[in-house]
């Protein structure tokens, strides 16, 4: 039985009901965002008992990444597992442009969980040539955390400027990492917070004061599982005044 | 409501200033192997705004209006002051100690540096290069800020060390690297590389922060490196 103090559209036909509680489970589940540990828990699980297994880069699909176009990905459930002797570990596969060097890769993954239980995927880099040969590695080093306009996580930068290399993919896995080594974030949280008073005969005056929170620094546990974007653009440093 | 945001949109131009920040501006990585003429850098000393900020960001006066906004100012500024002057009394210099810790870090890196003195109209990028000394291969051009911020009068007063740097080439006058480089309190608005600071170094309030400026001090001085080692690091790429 829905309350009476219900508006009468919520309380007439069962296909109302249904939108009702529809909307009440994703207003109560909007507060209860998953924590670092589970997407941990959950991603390693995951990433044990997928049966999308590669052995070598060359039976990866390889996405075309396109100048100024972003690719966003996520390791999950379908993505690819490559085996690597008794190692696991989700990969996926870009094929570079080409014709247009010099140019940048930015690669970022993207920080999960909950501020104060926060995970992320840490990646693991690498540009490989026609025949699917490691050219380059990037180190741990070269991936900062950083804010962006599409979200927080770790970020690099890269560039191929000529073909010389032969740089034709780009491979990306996750990358198994130290407890010492997880990178350590913190989060400060400003907003406001509406303080209504009603005065007798006039209305209501409100009034958004300002507030906000922070976190203490916390590691980032390492998560097989996450989202990750990488976008290519040509190499054309500004000059002053642009 | 249209005053408040304006004062709003002034604080927070203000405050990036101040910081030596350059929020929002665009970012370009370094990109070594095709600027391996670039041998010789030209190091200016950091434009720097002359005070060690104490700044709430959720101040509960910019919450009412103009006039609220202009008694946050005046208490931020207030509380700026006397920390500014805890800062001096211990000889503290973030610009000296940032400037030395960078050059060592880029000749760490094979780089010889040349330090160059500019006359600075504004703690903030030059606009032109031409009067400077023609004998580098570029201008590395920074600021840097230091100080306190929280998220509002119930969260932490957090350490802060901000550097917006750039690297111009002689000549060309192409922006071949900038960013915003960010130790302690993270703005998100500056899009900022985020390096986190100790939590030994949060303070709950103005009092606990001005009643031991040693250990405020020190989370300062923990950041000027690290901020130095990122931008050399970007530059060694």
């Amino acid at each position: 039985m829905l309350p009476d103090a219900l508006p009468r559209t919520w309380q007439g036909s069962d296909m109302s009901r249904k939108a009702f509680l529809l909307v009440l489970i994703v207003i109560l589940s909007a507060g209860c965002a998953t924590t670092g540990t589970s997407v941990v828990s959950m991603g390693q699980e995951l990433l044990a008992t997928s049966q999308k297994t590669v052995n070598a880069p060359e039976q990866l699909s390889y996405d075309l990444v396109r100048i100024d176009e972003p690719i966003k990905f996520t390791f999950d459930e379908k993505a690819a597992v490559m085996l690597t002797g008794d190692k696991r570990r989700f990969a996926k596969g870009i094929a570079l442009p080409s014709g247009h060097e010099p140019y940048s890769i930015s690669i970022t993954s993207y920080k999960s969980g909950t501020l104060d239980d926060p995970s992320i995927l840490y990646p693991e880099a690498q540009i490989l040539d026609k025949d699917y040969k490691v050219i380059r590695t990037l180190s741990y080093n070269d991936f900062v955390f950083r804010f962006s306009r599409t979200g927080e996580g770790l970020n690099t930068i890269m560039f191929v400027n000529n073909d010389a290399l032969g740089e034709r993919f780009l491979l990306l896995s996750n990358r198994s990492i130290e407890e010492a080594d997880l990178i350590t974030s913190q989060s400060n949280v400003t907003g406001s917070t509406p303080i209504v008073i009603p005065v007798p005969g006039v209305g209501v005056f409100m009034w958004n004061v300002p507030s906000g929170q922070n976190t203490p620094p916390i590691k980032m546990k390492a998560s097989p599982t996450g989202q990750m974007e990488v976008l290519c653009q040509e190499y054309r440093p500004r000059k002053l005044g642009q | 409501m249209n005053r408040r945001r304006i004062f709003t949109f002034v604080f927070v131009a203000w405050l990036a200033f101040g910081l030596g920040g350059c929020a929002g501006v665009h970012k370009q990585a370094f990109n070594k192997d095709a600027q391996q003429d670039v041998k010789t850098i030209g190091l200016l000393e950091p434009a720097f705004a002359g005070e060690y900020f104490v700044h709430n960001l959720g101040h509960p006066g910019m919450g009412f209006g103009l006039i609220g906004g202009l008694i946050a100012t005046a208490d931020m500024q207030s509380k700026t002051n006397q920390f500014t002057v805890l800062m001096k009394e211990r000889n503290f210099n973030v610009p000296d100690e940032f400037q030395s810790m960078l050059t060592a870090e880029l000749q760490k890196d094979g780089y010889a540096v040349k330090v160059l003195k500019p006359q600075r109209e504004k703690p903030a990028f030059l606009e032109t290069y031409d009067a400077l000394d023609k004998d580098v291969d570029a201008y590395l051009d920074l600021g840097i800020g230091a100080g306190y911020l929280c998220a509002s009068g119930t969260a932490d007063y957090i350490p802060t060390v901000r550097s917006g740097v750039r690297l111009v080439k002689r000549g060309s006058n192409e922006i071949i690297y900038q960013d915003v480089i960010s130790y302690g309190y993270e703005l998100r608005a500056a899009q900022a590389v985020s390096i986190v600071a100790d939590q030994k170094y949060f303070f709950k309030d103005f009092v606990a922060l001005s009643g031991n400026p040693d250990l405020a001090m020190d989370g300062l001085k923990q950041g000027v490196p690290l901020v130095a080692r990122r931008i050399a690091q970007d530059l060694a790429r």
